[in-house]
């Protein structure tokens, strides 16, 4: 196997597009990648360079398949309509929305407002509402029939003709997981979408597709799955979308530890003792307890979101801040993660399930007794776990994570715990009361970024006690950064692929979690009940104590 | 001195005297940190560390971020530059210090300086933003001394701001010394209204390396203008036509509500469209009998053959106009002819339209409000680097002006 990284400099001047376009063929899995380097538009544009705030895409179409579900309602298009409002999106932008639902454009247009008023943070007004409106369509059909694609075809055609968008088209699959293979399929039959590997025409038309997670429900299934878009869009065109990454606090991190010198010497297993990763939710399935029933919090979180923070954490400064170069060292490191196997995991992963209890005042209701639930249900709703990375930095430093939902409250976060020092002088002077320096990162809510020493209390005798350092997002920058939704939508647009996820990087991780799936199934693990409101199983605390550690209350 | 809480969350302190004291100032911004409960014992500075409530801290947190000096003469720029400083949310300077030389201001002492502790409102989540603000009020004729309390005075390691929002700044000797001082100011060069001399002086901001970062709110208005314009050449089909243009037609408003002149508008999107396709100045603008000024400048195709491009800048005399720019048209004749033309609403509207040799008419409404002038400050504030693309499209305008 080998990693060969071409590197072509960009000939655009400005900044905002001066995405660096590289190749690689480096595949964990057994696959050849052609590449994924981003079409950077506008690149040959004179009048583009320089313009700064606003990194504008070409004139596209973006092709919304589920367009009357949840997620396009709540995120989708407010998203995009505070793209229109905060950045001008270019001429000819416009959205077409693929549903079942018998609308027409000014009834889909009508649902889309309610959503926009509800969930944009730009305020909505008429004028700026028709301005908005005037570039979405609607196309009603089944994602399994060839005649919707027919339609879809003539109308995009349409689209493209009145609104000039030049045949640009960004697919969005914003369905049931079940329907991503047939809606592929077809839009490769029906030659709406075609493959452009690296040597393509640039000047020529994109289109490009965003895929929600899941990506899969285990390492076969993800394989096949990115087998059937494999078999329509090359890698370069595939944008497997992880909101996580697109959060401010995500991408600080890369900031924190490449752009200053002060922590990345310390950054590795001579300083850091552990580290811990949080991703807490307050809520618990909340109707979707079908789906869940299949997941669990591993699939549903330790796969993607919480494995993204580890890898962001963990890996090597890329040399680039490019999307192969980033993503390249983050699928490193996920190959270097030891995943418990056999008897070890029992010891170094924690199942639980929430029971009825009291979060933030409100009685709740067991996970059991929640709609779409099996009674005698197995599926974990929380999960403490223990990783270890085997290389040079990390040798030796376990990485606890754990999630779980019906905790007390809502939190996101990574906790770099250093050691100890190696020898207290205070100690001669009276009783100290030192804990180890802690850098932790919030990724929600409150982003920010703290650290934990140790100072002297005023006074004439020597008495320690830790402070905290703080940095608040909010409080040094005022206003919060665009939604994540907001970032990744644009970036896909643009052809920056840096914050999605890349197949090796999707199945690397499920080939992590593959060998914990079937331990539990084969060795069976207890799932160990829990009170909704607290921070997980008893066990949990037990798995950190044994090593002499303890869980962090974020 | 007197000191109180406003229902804005704002400590302030004030006092007159006959000698300055930067001391004095520090040691009340230290007490009124202190009142807010900040850490008395911990940290270089007041309010750079948090610490927990049982050794004597607050819930105060803090990341410093920079300096910001402005200067007024005149107690209206006082209020707007202090009422434009508590609506900031973007980047918040941690320091600004005003210089208040207005001739109008009735004073017992030769320096009357006020230290202020600003709290923005929290909403929601949000938290609590705090800001210091130092306003020095003097006669204008001590004013010389001024530049010497910008160091004294400055929170250190941050990058140092100067906002001139008014247009007396060329020739002035208070800006001559301050910019010595600042990383990066901040002018606008509508407030220069039609005075071409003046406009031209900009040119020797940008000639001194040692020179702070220049940055101007015209050429923050004219960021949609410069993006609809360089939409209409991302189509491959029409970035052909960017070497065929003929003519530049641009209006602008000789006087606008707010006495400033949209001419500086005008001849930055000359400068901008000239310096990136690489139009050639041969002569500097000559005034048109109808009014406004032309000018030819040379472009060559990559042959080295020399074509003529006829620039026209028109007034709009409307009374009270809000816009700086009126339309620009763009006229590209020959195998990629075409016509690319915004026009400024009398709403918050641009209406763009083109025509090509292969393409056929369009035209659309973009929704595109005039920013704020605490949104061009925001923005402002946020630039640290020089902007390349704006220095060049200074240097051909001003090479334009007659000398």
């Amino acid at each position: 196997m080998s990693d060969q990284n071409r590197l072509r400099p960009s000939t655009a001047t400005n900044y905002d597009f001066a995405v660096d376009s590289s190749a690689v063929s480096a595949d964990h899995v057994g696959h050849q990648f052609d590449g994924t380097d981003p079409v950077v538009e506008q690149q040959t544009n004179p009048l583009r360079a320089g313009l700064r705030l606003e990194r504008v895409p070409a004139p596209c179409v973006m092709v919304i398949f589920g367009v009357t579900g949840d997620l396009t309602a709540r995120k989708l298009m407010p998203a995009l309509y505070d793209l229109t409002i905060g950045h001008p999106l270019p001429e000819g932008f416009s959205i077409v929305g693929v549903s079942h639902r018998p609308w027409s454009d000014d009834e889909f247009r009508q649902e889309m407002r309610k959503a926009v008023e509800e969930g944009a943070r730009a305020p909505v007004t008429n004028e700026s509402w028709e301005l908005f409106a005037k570039g979405l369509f609607y196309v009603r059909g089944d994602f399994e029939a060839e005649e919707t694609y027919t339609d879809l075809k003539a109308r995009l055609e349409q689209v493209d003709t009145e609104r000039r968008a030049h045949g640009n088209r960004l697919f969005y699959l914003a369905t049931s997981p079940k329907y991503y293979s047939p809606i592929i399929k077809h839009l490769g039959a029906s030659e709406l979408a075609r493959r452009q590997d690296i040597y393509y025409d640039q000047t020529g038309s994109w289109n490009r597709i965003v895929i929600e997670k899941p990506f899969g429900h285990d390492v076969a299934s993800a394989r096949a799955l990115n087998a059937d878009i494999g078999a329509v869009f090359s890698e370069r065109q595939i944008y497997r979308i992880d909101h996580y990454l697109g959060k401010e606090t995500v991408q600080n991190v890369l900031a924190f530890r490449f752009a200053n010198t002060l922590f990345e010497p310390v950054w590795n297993r001579q300083y850091v003792d552990h580290v811990q990763i949080t991703v807490a939710e307050s809520i618990g399935v909340e109707g979707r307890g079908g789906y869940y029933e299949d997941a669990g919090a591993l699939r549903d979180m330790v796969q993607s979101h919480i494995l993204q923070l580890l890898s962001v954490i963990a890996m090597e400064p890329p040399a680039l801040f490019n999307g192969n170069a980033l993503r390249d060292e983050k699928v490193k490191v996920l190959r270097a993660v030891e995943p418990p196997m056999g008897d070890e995991l029992r010891a170094r992963t924690v199942r639980g399930q929430y029971e009825e209890g009291y979060v933030a005042g409100r009685a709740v209701e067991a996970y059991r007794d929640e709609k779409g639930v099996r009674p005698g249900s197995r599926t974990e709703t929380y999960i403490a776990m223990e990783l270890g990375i085997d290389n040079w930095r990390w040798a030796g430093v376990p990485f606890y994570l754990r999630t779980g939902k019906r905790l007390p409250r809502r939190v996101s976060e990574i906790a770099i715990q250093f050691k100890q020092v190696p020898h207290l002088m205070f100690q001669s002077v009276g009783e100290v009361d030192l804990s180890p320096n802690v850098i932790s990162m919030r990724i929600q809510p409150d982003e920010g970024i703290a650290l934990k020493f140790a100072a002297k209390v005023p006074g004439p005798t020597t008495q320690l006690r830790p402070v905290r350092m703080d940095f608040q997002y909010g409080s040094s920058f005022g206003e919060a950064g665009p939604d994540a939704y907001e970032r990744l939508l644009l970036d896909a647009m643009l052809g920056d692929p840096t914050l999605f996820a890349r197949r090796d990087e999707v199945e690397t991780a499920w080939s992590l979690m593959q060998p914990i799936l079937d331990g539990w199934e084969t060795h069976g693990q207890p799932v160990y009940p829990y009170e909704s409101g607290s921070w997980g199983p008893s066990k949990a605390d037990t798995m950190l104590r044994r090593a002499g550690r303890e869980w962090r209350k974020p | 001195m007197a000191q109180k809480m406003t229902p804005e969350q704002v400590l302030h302190t004030s006092w007159d005297t006959d000698t300055l004291d930067t001391g004095a100032i520090h040691d009340e911004l230290n007490r009124l940190w202190a009142e807010v409960g900040g850490p008395r014992h911990a940290g270089q500075a007041p309010g750079e560390v948090v610490a927990d409530s049982y050794i004597g801290g607050g819930e105060l947190m803090r990341a410093n971020t920079l300096n910001l000096i402005a200067v007024a003469d005149d107690e209206d720029i006082v209020n707007m530059i202090r009422s434009t400083l508590s609506q900031l949310s973007d980047f918040l300077p941690s320091r600004t210090i005003i210089f208040n030389t207005s001739p109008e201001v009735k004073r017992n002492k030769t320096w009357h300086v006020e230290v202020q502790l600003n709290e923005s409102v929290a909403t929601g989540d949000s938290p609590v933003l705090r800001f210091e603000t130092i306003t020095i009020t003097v006669d204008p004729k001590m004013a010389g001394y001024l530049a010497s309390l910008v160091s004294p005075l400055l929170i250190s390691e941050l990058p140092t701001f100067l906002w001139w929002p008014t247009g007396d700044f060329v020739g002035n000797s208070l800006f001559t010394d301050i910019v010595e001082i600042v990383d990066r100011l901040v002018v606008d060069s509508a407030r220069l209204g039609n005075d071409a001399r003046a406009i031209a002086q900009m040119r020797t901001l940008l000639d001194d390396e040692d020179d702070p970062r220049l940055g101007d709110f015209t050429w923050i208005r004219l960021q949609p203008w410069r993006q609809l314009i360089a939409q209409f050449f991302d189509p491959a089909e029409t970035q052909e036509s960017l070497d065929e243009i003929a003519q530049l037609n641009i209006s602008y408003a000789q006087h606008r509500e707010d006495n400033g002149s949209g001419f500086a508008a005008a001849l930055l999107i000359v400068g901008w469209l000239g310096s990136r396709l690489g139009w050639e100045a041969i002569e500097p603008f000559e005034p048109r009998k109808a009014g406004g000024w032309t000018v030819p400048l040379i472009a060559r195709n990559k042959a080295g053959k020399a074509r003529d491009i006829q620039v026209r800048l028109t007034p709009d005399f409307s009374p009270h106009a809000r816009f700086a720019l009126r339309n620009v048209e763009i006229v590209a004749v020959g195998d990629h002819s075409g016509v690319f033309s915004i026009t400024r609403t009398d709403k918050d509207d641009l209406i763009t339209s083109s025509e090509t040799a292969h393409a056929p008419y369009v035209s659309r409404m973009v929704y595109s409000r005039r920013p704020s002038t605490v949104e061009m400050l925001g923005d402002e504030l946020q630039q640290f680097s020089a902007d390349p693309v704006f220095e060049d499209a200074i240097r051909l305008a001003t090479r334009l002006l007659p000398a």
